[in-house]
């Protein structure tokens, strides 16, 4: 069952395959350039988009980060009302329920 | 006696050709002959789909009586016959059915609604089938809870069906009277475990609610949502493979590795050859070549076919990347999108290998104890499950309305999904986090440009 192919050939085969992604990668933007069918200002744009890492930042830490935090004192308070109930407070509800 | 076999085997594959060829030809001679005929719709489903059903039964019979012709007493043979064919046909029934009253009257419901029809639907026929197939075989076989066994003494065959019902499970089995302890066990075994975990009932449920859908959606207007038919096909097949993998393994873990020997008895006994990587392609379709590996080692990742995969991720993705937008049916937009989906597919599809043997070496790497099918079969579905991650992309910009976003999400989706996967197989987190750890890393360095397209893809396709 143990491995029987050499990994210096495997990472050979890597390598290799690597070449060939990034080829096709850029093979694809400059067929479409060559076509026409976007300009260098798509180019721009896109990698512009994708290179936001402020924006990523802000999603991650912002949005992200209050509805964990949320969720994290709902669960305090959760647990507190649950282990701490005040009798005032048990009576009351109790009082206005009846 | 090798010519004999031949010859009935050039004559099963022509007979198969003929059967499609005419059917072909009988649909466009309708096509055309019909074309002129307006016919309402429920006259045009009441001619049609009992000559579909009965169809599909007669196919189902003939199967099946070649398949038990070793039986040994006659009418047990016919019983067992009868019951599989009337199953198909009330399947078959039913699908259509649903498929008819989506396409004219459920169209109109909301999605939840429509969900909600086709899951209660789908229960209540379940327990129809159910009632009517305990009926006809409450007489026959042992029972054992839910379980229903029905053992059949045949000539020299040994082999096993499983029906899943809503709540019992008909399990038949075959040997020949003078049978081979291990070979029984492994049949019983092997279709236990598919009866147990519910196996077809699971495949029948996703091939009802996948249909109704694709129906349902393309009714109201998503032109190139047949884009999901590749990938529902796919992934009933990947599925099947599955399971059968799993059952293969239950066996595994209950007989240990002299369970191979007894699953070599039982293939012998059907195709003549002991090899099931030399089993005919009708069997190795559903049942993996490799699955002598689950037999002896328990393993199922190294049984997989390394291509399975890679194809479902590439079907994936050129349904999403296609056919969930409601374009208009114009003739333009049809065939720009047929060309992205055709492109989309094939591409991703080597992009997909590629990625797979650049993951190799890692996962050899940190999967210590792992053997040659299983590293390459391992890399292939960690590949897998980046390419679909970063399809979902295109769901996830319709939420968000960013491609950071929402290529940062499929990016973290695509890094759980993997240490999960690399986890099942490994069973060490350490070695599973530092793997999936490294392939994300990878992934978002070699496939930058790619994520830098996929905006482009969609500004193409919607300007």
């Amino acid at each position: 069952m143990r491995s029987r192919r050499s990994s210096e050939k495997e990472l050979a085969e890597a390598l290799a395959a690597i070449a060939v992604i990034l080829s096709f990668e850029f093979a694809a933007p400059a067929i479409a350039l060559a076509v026409g069918t976007m300009g260098i200002g798509d180019i721009i744009a896109a990698a512009t988009f994708a290179a936001g890492f402020g924006a990523g930042v802000a999603f991650w830490g912002g949005w992200v980060g209050n509805c964990l935090y949320t969720g994290y004192l709902a669960f305090t308070h959760g647990w507190a009302a649950l282990n701490n109930p005040s009798p005032w407070l048990c009576g009351a509800v109790t009082a206005g329920v009846l | 006696m090798s010519t004999l076999r031949l010859k009935s085997k050039i004559y099963n594959l022509f007979l198969g050709i003929l059967i499609v060829v005419l059917v072909f030809l009988g649909e466009l001679y309708l096509s055309k002959t019909i074309s002129g005929i307006k016919l309402p719709p429920l006259v045009s489903f009441a001619i049609g789909a009992p000559l579909g059903i009965l169809l599909s039964a007669i196919i189902v019979h003939e199967a099946y009586r070649r398949v038990f012709s070793s039986v040994k007493v006659m009418s047990l043979r016919h019983m067992v016959i009868n019951i599989i064919t009337l199953l198909a046909i009330l399947l078959a029934i039913e699908l259509v059915v649903l498929i008819f009253i989506s396409l004219n009257y459920l169209f109109k419901f909301s999605p939840g609604y429509f969900v909600g029809f086709v899951v209660i639907y789908f229960v209540l026929l379940m327990l129809l089938n159910d009632a009517l197939i305990y009926m006809y075989v409450r007489g026959l076989g042992g029972r054992d809870g839910r379980l229903i066994l029905v053992r059949l003494v045949s000539n020299d065959k040994y082999n096993g069906f499983t029906i899943n019902m809503l709540y019992h499970d008909l399990v038949i089995a075959m040997y020949p009277e003078e049978f081979d302890k291990c070979a029984v066990d492994v049949v019983d075994v092997h279709e236990g475990y598919h009866a147990r975990h519910k196996h077809t009932l699971i495949l029948n449920a996703i091939l009802f609610i996948g249909l109704s859908m694709l129906v349902y959606y393309g009714r109201r207007g998503y032109p190139m949502l047949w884009t999901a038919l590749p990938f529902l096909a796919t992934l009933l097949l990947v599925l099947t493979r599955t399971f059968e993998l799993l059952a293969d393994r239950a066996v595994h873990r209950r007989l240990g590795p002299k369970s191979l020997e007894g699953f070599r008895t039982v293939l012998k006994s059907l195709f003549g050859i002991d090899d099931p990587r030399r089993a005919p392609i009708r069997s190795r379709f559903t049942h993996p070549g490799k699955r002598d590996l689950a037999f002896l080692y328990g393993d199922v990742v190294g049984a997989y076919a390394p291509w399975e995969f890679p194809l479902l991720a590439s079907f994936f993705a050129g349904f999403v990347t296609t056919g969930i937008y409601p374009v208009p049916p114009v003739d333009v937009y049809i065939k720009l999108a047929s060309l992205i989906y055709i492109g989309v597919v094939i591409g991703l599809f080597l992009l997909t290998m590629l990625l797979g043997i650049v993951y190799r070496p890692i996962i050899r790497w940190f999967g210590e104890g792992l053997g040659d099918d299983s590293v390459i079969d391992l890399s292939m579905i960690d590949a897998s499950i980046f390419i679909m991650g970063s399809a979902m992309s295109f769901v996830f910009y319709s939420i968000y309305h960013s491609w950071l976003y929402s290529n940062i999400t499929a990016i973290a989706i695509s890094f759980i999904f993997s240490l999960l996967v690399t986890w099942f197989a490994l069973r060490n987190l350490r070695r599973a986090l530092l793997t999936a750890v490294s392939i994300t890393l990878i992934f978002i360095a070699l496939d930058y440009l790619y994520y830098v397209m996929v905006p482009l893809i969609h500004v193409l396709y919607f300007r």
